[in-house]
């Protein structure tokens, strides 16, 4: 479903980023990406999302070539990739319910639909109960929660976790990582970008390393090899 | 679209009030450049009406010789309004001629022992000629030059204004030229600080737009409420605007009447008849300015 292809990314003057990047995830995968700081994985999940585009390569998506997708499309690609970060990128001054109908609101839906699919989503990742409040108002680990609420609200087809436990703590981590698990059960191609050991270990599922731009290890079911 | 129209519209008013220094002082900018705009309007109506008042008090007076026929005077009254340049021609009698001169100098004894002395009436009749334009006026004396009248023309006055209406033109274009140049000079300040506002606005609002951006929200989404704000501008500048516009010519038009030598003005008559003419195309020229403003300054600064 997600092919990379040749990738290569060079910041200018030549800081090479990522090269001879090929990569096939298969829709409904859940792939771990791990490497060192700076070795290319979060220009990998830019170029995914088209926040970056790829200095040579292709980067298709089903059938979609994102390496040629034109500035107005990117929206439309962004609703079809739910991304969520290490600092969560909540909103302070809106409610956990806000955060998440924010989402929807800028994309024009209606009140009505807003009404009818934010609680479900709070419902999935459990804090229905907690809607009213405000983020500093809730844990890290349910701030994340309400980060996956946002990501999942427009029902993507991939989830992009970028270092989604790097802020919380051992029990928190191991929610985030149930969670995750638990989406992609529900068909959603997920890619955990992540650092932490134990957490790529306990999940046993694919795991693709990066070494200086490149990738050096892709295991069906693998470890954190670094 | 609507919900997007209403969200869009709901973003922009947070905008304007969350901002609230920075949105004074672009609303106070763009008060300024539309005063200035409406002392222009002003300075173009008083000297307009000075000048057609003054040029109204222009017009020859042609005296006829006591005893010439009336149907030879009405013989010339015609011919006068049949040319192009004749606006009016009033027949002066010799008995209303007579009557007026007597009650203009009722308290001249010596006129009026003179003319007890003379017995009859010592006037002729007139022909007054009014213009349509004070240009034609050369043109109408030289009719009376043509020797068929020297017999019955007695005499010809013909008082012209020229130099007061010169006079008013040339104080009305230097205030022209200045007000243009203040209204020119506020309207650089308020592209200045409305690209100025817009930028600070997209700089505390950047988790909210990367938020945005993140999730998916089309690009003219991200950008509207930035435009949109222009309108709000637009909308209170002309707000404020209207609110000291008409007290300051309440104010000032006794004032401006006298300056113009007792010239009658109904300059709040002709602000309040032409208001949507006035005030609807500063509101159209304002939110145009915020807006083209904007645009820069999100082009500028807000990569979608």
């Amino acid at each position: 479903m997600i092919e990379f292809r040749g990738i290569e990314k060079i910041y200018p003057p030549n800081t090479v980023a990522l090269q001879g990047v090929n990569l096939k995830i298969n829709a409904g995968e859940f792939v771990s990406i791990v490497g060192q700081s700076g070795t290319g994985k979060t220009t990998l999940i830019k170029l995914l999302t088209a926040e970056e585009r790829p200095t040579r390569g292709k980067i298709t998506i089903g059938d979609w070539d994102i390496t040629k997708i034109r500035r107005s499309e990117i929206p439309t690609l962004r609703r079809q990739i739910g991304v969520i970060f290490q600092d969560f990128k909540l909103l302070p001054k809106k409610t956990i319910f806000e955060n998440v109908a924010f989402a929807l609101e800028v994309c024009g839906a209606s009140v009505g639909r807003i009404k009818t699919i934010v609680p479900q989503v709070l419902r999935i990742v459990g804090l229905d109960e907690k809607a009213d409040r405000y983020p500093k108002q809730v844990s890290g680990g349910e701030q994340q929660r309400v980060a996956i609420a946002r990501a999942l609200i427009h029902r993507p087809k991939i989830l992009v976790a970028d270092e989604p436990t790097g802020n919380l703590d051992s029990i928190n981590t191991r929610e985030i990582a149930d969670l995750l698990l638990k989406i992609n059960e529900f068909g959603t191609t997920v890619l955990l970008v992540s650092h932490n050991r134990e957490l790529v270990n306990s999940l046993r599922r694919r795991v693709v390393t990066l070494e200086q731009g490149t990738v050096i290890s892709d295991q069906e079911v693998g470890k954190y090899v670094l | 679209m609507f919900a997007a129209l209403f969200r869009i519209i709901k973003f922009s008013s947070q905008d304007f009030w969350r901002n609230f220094w920075l949105t004074t002082a672009t609303v106070v900018v763009l008060v300024l450049t539309l005063v200035s705009i409406n002392f222009l309007i002003t300075l173009n109506f008083l000297t307009k009406t000075a000048v057609a008042q003054v040029e109204d008090k222009i017009d020859v007076s042609v005296y006829f010789k006591p005893g010439v026929a009336e149907s030879e005077i009405g013989n010339i009254k015609s011919y006068l309004l049949s040319l192009s340049g004749v606006k009016d021609v009033i027949y002066v009698s010799p008995e209303e001629a007579l009557r007026d001169f007597t009650k203009k100098h009722e308290n001249d004894a010596v006129i009026k022992e003179s003319l007890e002395e003379v017995g009859e009436n010592p006037l002729g009749a007139t022909l007054i000629v009014k213009a349509h334009d004070p240009a034609d006026y050369p043109e109408i004396l030289e009719v009376f030059d043509d020797a068929q009248y020297a017999n019955i023309i007695q005499e010809k006055s013909f008082e012209d204004h020229e130099a007061i209406i010169k006079k008013i033109d040339s104080i009305s274009e230097k205030a022209k030229s200045t007000g243009f140049g203040i209204a020119g000079l506020f309207a650089v300040v308020a592209v200045l600080i409305g690209f100025n506002t817009v930028r600070m606005t997209i700089y505390t609002h950047r988790e909210e737009i990367g938020v945005m951006k993140l999730v998916g929200a089309a690009n003219w989404f991200v950008r509207a409420p930035f435009l949109a704000s222009g309108v709000f501008y637009g909308i209170f500048a002309v707000f404020f605007t209207i609110l000291l516009t008409f007290p300051a010519i309440g104010f000032a038009e006794p004032y401006l009447a006298g300056f113009f030598g007792g010239a009658e003005f109904n300059l709040l008559g002709y602000f309040s008849q032409n208001f949507l003419q006035i005030f609807g195309w500063q509101f159209v020229g304002v939110v145009l300015l915020n807006i083209v403003t904007s645009s820069l300054a999100v082009g500028r600064y807000l990569k979608v």
